[in-house]
């Protein structure tokens, strides 16, 4: 999993040239680092079972969580997501989530694993179609290049209105 | 127009939130399945996403394996990682022998952290932007644009 940094600086660079200002930029954020808001604690929770040696939460638990990061739950959450918004803006909010969602698979994507990753075609199929580029722990030259590309963008912003 | 009755919006959340919960019902029954889908054997191939080296010799390694039992596999040269290390592995079967043909080594959980870590920068400003354009009305259960 590339971190929120690399996520965040993807769904960026979409929005920040986006000419028919169709896309709610806020929103579009909010897709490409929400497919982790879920699996980023599970992660965290996990690791730290491990390291401690005690048992917080089942594996069951984890497995049925892990799924809500697969392509099909995701876009019944971002269906979802867009009927928490006013009529009007329903449409847009699902457009532009589901746009920040598919970057972000998109980025996960990149990342090797020989078995189960991210369970991608769940509900369907339990096999992994996709045998990614990098091992998740190669991808730090990802995010410093997010990082130099967002203070680039950011800093020629605010040179260009000032 | 906002204000106009919207009768579907809840039959549509109810009925995103049943085919949610559905799936992950689904997955909680098929975990054992999930769970042992990482140490199934090909017919030539054995794949590891990351497992404990526990032991390493010129001709084996030992991994922890499902379970947490400890599983020895026979290779022709030394094995180039050493206990302790987590590593990912593509083994070929050949014979009563494996042959390495990938492997990676994983790095401390330490960088894992660190990204973690980085992880809140953009989650708080992404969220400020959210709530900048965004305000929820607890009594509706929705979000309205700010004007």
């Amino acid at each position: 999993m590339p971190d929120l940094l690399v996520h965040a600086a993807a769904g960026y660079l979409v929005v920040f040239r986006e000419k028919y200002k169709y896309l709610i930029p806020s929103i579009v954020l909010l897709g490409c680092i929400f497919p982790d808001l879920i699996r980023g604690p599970l992660l965290l929770g996990a690791n730290l079972q491990d390291s401690l040696g005690v048992r917080l939460i089942s594996s069951e638990a984890i497995i049925t969580l892990q799924i809500f990061h697969s392509p099909i739950p995701l876009v019944l959450q971002s269906w979802l997501f867009c009927f928490l918004f006013e009529r009007e803006l329903r449409l847009r909010v699902f457009v532009s989530f589901f746009l920040g969602v598919m970057l972000h698979l998109l980025l996960d994507a990149g990342q090797r694993a020989y078995h189960i990753s991210y369970l991608w075609l769940f509900p369907f199929s339990l096999e992994n179609p996709i045998r990614g580029l990098w091992w998740s722990d190669e991808s730090t030259w990802i995010t410093i290049i997010a990082a130099l590309a967002v203070v680039t963008l950011l800093g020629w912003r605010y040179f260009k209105f000032r | 127009m906002s204000d106009q009755p919207d009768k579907t919006r809840w039959l549509n959340i109810f009925l995103a939130v049943f085919l949610l919960g559905s799936m992950g019902a689904y997955a909680y029954f098929k975990a054992s399945e999930i769970r042992a889908l990482p140490y199934r054997f090909d017919e030539n191939t054995i794949a590891s996403n990351g497992s404990s080296i526990l032991d390493t010799s010129n001709n084996s390694f030992t991994v922890n394996w499902q379970y947490g039992q400890p599983k020895t596999f026979f290779v022709q040269s030394p094995p180039p990682f050493e206990a302790g290390d987590q590593v990912a592995f593509k083994l070929m079967k050949q014979g009563k022998n494996v042959i390495i043909q990938e492997y990676h080594v994983w790095e401390s959980r330490s960088l894992w952290y660190t990204k973690l870590f980085i992880s809140f920068v953009p989650l708080v400003v992404v969220l400020m932007l959210f709530f900048k354009e965004f305000r929820l009305s607890w009594r509706k259960l929705i979000f309205y644009r700010k004007i």
